[in-house]
């Protein structure tokens, strides 16, 4: 009985614990916070910086948009990050942005014009920061290609509205034309039919709304920051230490993988002496880019300044896709195939069954659509003869180079025999028993 | 050899208690001032508050208290403004450690306010009035500080419908008690008029013209609303 009392009253009391921090609300607090538009090596990425965190890291010699904000922070446990309630207040404090360096100010920055250019549209992760004048003219440029577009859009549906009139006055005469006995040939259809007229394409890039924030571009070191009132105040809570970083090593390639069963589970493989394990038949699209070296806790904290990372650890940061190359698999030296970069639609099937097919991209037959994704495709399968395998990238316009670090190893792993491979995993369990077994006859 | 280790382990502590020892003469060279900010009347946050010491400031919207930290010991005028609100000074001193000034900020006025439009709602206790604020803009306002008003009001019985109808009977002349609900967004400014005030038949639907007059220091400002009910809602 006293087992079971012990053993329920924790028990109980964790589940109380538990249902009461369910029905808490978080606590919100009102908080300086500065908010991010940083430079990631490929574009740019916001954030925000709530006061939990003592320092902002920004990639050297490139512009950084910063801007101060007070709003209502909370902790929020399930992703145990601290969140932001813009929409309850989001004010921003006003001032000037010093910079110092050994106890020296530096910099006294004022808030700056600043917009994000896109030139591959918004979803694309390659972006531009224009400032001043370059902003507002870049900003100007989206708004009349936007204007232009919708003039013809307008234009387009009166055009289709005319197709359409055209088109009911064609139907009309060629039955008219049958039911008088004349055959039209489809040469003579294709004549009179009416041409339908094309729908305009939005613009291909987009540009965000500019802003007012400092831009701060600073060489490497380490420097701190704060707000200076207009009053010549100092800001309370405005003070940050600013860490400003470079990558160690750069033009290094590497490889962003999907295997075609799932597609949505990326895979990387940025460490030349890596070695890619194929298992049964897969499929898989490899994406190059070209890509630099940083440390791992500074990048990390550059993409959201609550990661974690440990700054004696390096990691690679994809910037650039490699599109100029055909990937190249071989066999022990000798070529097996060529593969060109090609677009590819995850097509979901329709029905119950849940799955997808991944097919190549063309536009002529899906022209409502756009690629998923652009990669190169290789088919693995089982019946691959044992070898070493591996990729390379050979450049298009210099036929037989190879991109200096696209090397990687491809190692196939066959699944037949694989089950004999279970009873060695309990072998170690299998011999601490029989020593186990073997003590305990001993000291008796 | 455990005698040695012994020896390591007190020079280990005692090295630990300098360190933080020194470490908290550090901080305590300065002194941190915090305290309340908050409306004298409504006990409210002030939005926009911005507190001012030793050439450091914090600016607070929603918050009702506020922190200034690094300021070296000494007497001080600790200054807390904000839009449409007195001007705060008080002279301190700020001595090592924490120090508690809780700083009551006294409304000026209420910004470009032009009329106002009073709705009402049965409750339990009576017949609750929001009073909504209006500028020159026909616009609620939304920031303003708590004021020292009064409200008064006579209600009759509405004879007919709200399109066309004559004043009945008076059953309720007098002031209304006002309270401040932090909660609101448009009307923060609220009155009751308790149901045992209100001489009438709660029976059935029957609905009464109210006539309100709120004095505030920005003058006199009127109002009629003609569709009260006079009944508790189910």
């Amino acid at each position: 009985m006293r087992k079971i009392i012990s053993l329920a009253l924790p028990v109980s009391l964790l589940f109380f614990l538990s249902s009461a921090g369910w029905a808490q609300a978080p606590k919100m607090r009102e908080q300086l916070v500065y908010g991010l538009n940083v430079f990631n090596g490929r574009g740019y990425g916001g954030g925000f910086v709530p006061q939990s965190e003592d320092t902002i890291y920004l990639i050297a010699e490139k512009d950084n948009a910063i801007s101060a904000h007070m709003t209502l922070v909370y902790f929020w446990p399930i992703t145990a990050r601290y969140m932001a309630a813009w929409q309850t207040l989001n004010e921003e404090v006003e001032g000037t942005l010093e910079v110092l360096k050994e106890g020296k100010v530096i910099k006294s920055l004022k808030k700056r014009d600043n917009c994000l250019y896109y030139p591959e549209g918004y979803w694309s992760e390659t972006s531009i920061l224009y400032t001043d004048e370059e902003a507002i003219k870049k900003f100007e440029e989206y708004k009349k290609a936007v204007e232009k577009f919708y003039k013809a859009v307008s234009d387009y549906y009166k055009k289709m509205a005319e197709y359409k009139k055209k088109l009911d006055k064609f139907l009309e005469e060629t039955k008219k034309l049958r039911e008088a006995g004349k055959k039209l040939s489809p040469e003579e259809v294709e004549k009179m039919m009416p041409k339908e007229p094309k729908e305009p394409e939005p613009p291909g890039f987009y540009v965000t709304e500019p802003r007012k924030d400092y831009i701060v571009n600073l060489p490497v070191g380490t420097y701190r920051i704060r707000i200076r009132a207009e009053d010549g105040t100092i800001v309370q809570d405005s003070e940050k230490k600013l860490v400003v970083f470079t990558s160690r090593r750069r033009g290094g390639v590497g490889y962003e993988i999907i295997p075609g069963n799932r597609w949505t589970r990326r895979e990387s493989c940025d460490d030349p002496a890596r070695i890619i394990y194929a298992a049964g038949k897969n499929t898989l699209y490899f994406r190059p880019f070209h890509q630099d070296e940083y440390n791992e806790l500074y990048y990390n904290k550059l993409e959201d300044p609550q990661n974690f990372g440990r700054e004696e650890r390096w990691r690679w940061v994809h910037i650039k896709p490699i599109k100029d190359v055909l990937l190249v698999f071989l066999k022990e030296g000798k070529l097996i195939k060529k593969v060109e970069n090609l677009p590819y639609y995850v097509k979901q099937i329709p029905g119950p069954e849940l799955g997808y097919n991944i097919i190549e991209y063309k536009k002529e037959e899906m022209p409502d659509r756009r690629p998923t994704f652009e990669g190169y495709k290789l088919d693995l399968s089982p019946e691959l003869a044992k070898g070493r395998y591996e990729i390379k990238l050979e450049k298009k316009l210099e036929k037989g180079k190879f991109l200096e670090g696209g090397t990687r190893q491809i190692r196939l792993v066959r699944k037949e025999n694989s089950k004999y491979l279970y009873p060695f995993s309990i072998f170690p369990l299998v011999v601490g028993i029989v020593v186990f077994i073997g003590r305990r006859i001993k000291t008796r | 050899m455990r005698r040695k280790g012994i020896v390591y382990v007190i020079a280990g502590v005692v090295i630990a208690i300098c360190v933080g020892a020194f470490v908290s003469l550090q901080r305590g060279e300065y002194g941190e001032v915090s305290g309340k900010v908050v409306d004298e009347l409504s006990k409210d946050a002030v939005r926009g508050v911005r507190i001012v010491l030793d050439g450091k400031s914090t600016i607070h919207y929603m918050s009702k208290s506020y922190r200034l930290t690094g300021i070296k010991p000494g007497s001080y005028t600790l200054k807390a403004s904000a839009p449409n609100y007195y001007e705060f000074a008080k002279d301190i001193y700020v001595k090592r450690g924490k120090n508690v000034v809780d700083i009551f900020m006294k409304g000026k006025e209420i910004p470009d306010l032009k009329s106002i439009i009073v709705f009402t709602e049965p409750k339990d206790e009576g017949i609750e009035l929001e009073i909504r604020l209006v500028n020159s803009k026909g616009e609620g306002i939304v920031n303003y500080p708590c004021l020292p008003m009064s409200l008064e009001g006579r209600l009759f019985m509405r004879i007919g419908t709200q399109e066309k109808y004559i004043k009945g009977d008076k059953i309720f002349e007098g002031p209304i008690k006002l309270f401040w609900d932090a909660k609101a967004y448009l009307a923060k400014n609220k009155g009751i008029i308790p149901w045992e005030k209100i001489n009438v038949d709660k029976r059935g639907e029957k609905y009464g013209i109210l006539e309100v007059t709120l004095h505030t220091p920005q003058g006199d400002f009127k109002d009629v609303c003609d569709d009260v009910k006079l009944f508790k809602e189910k």
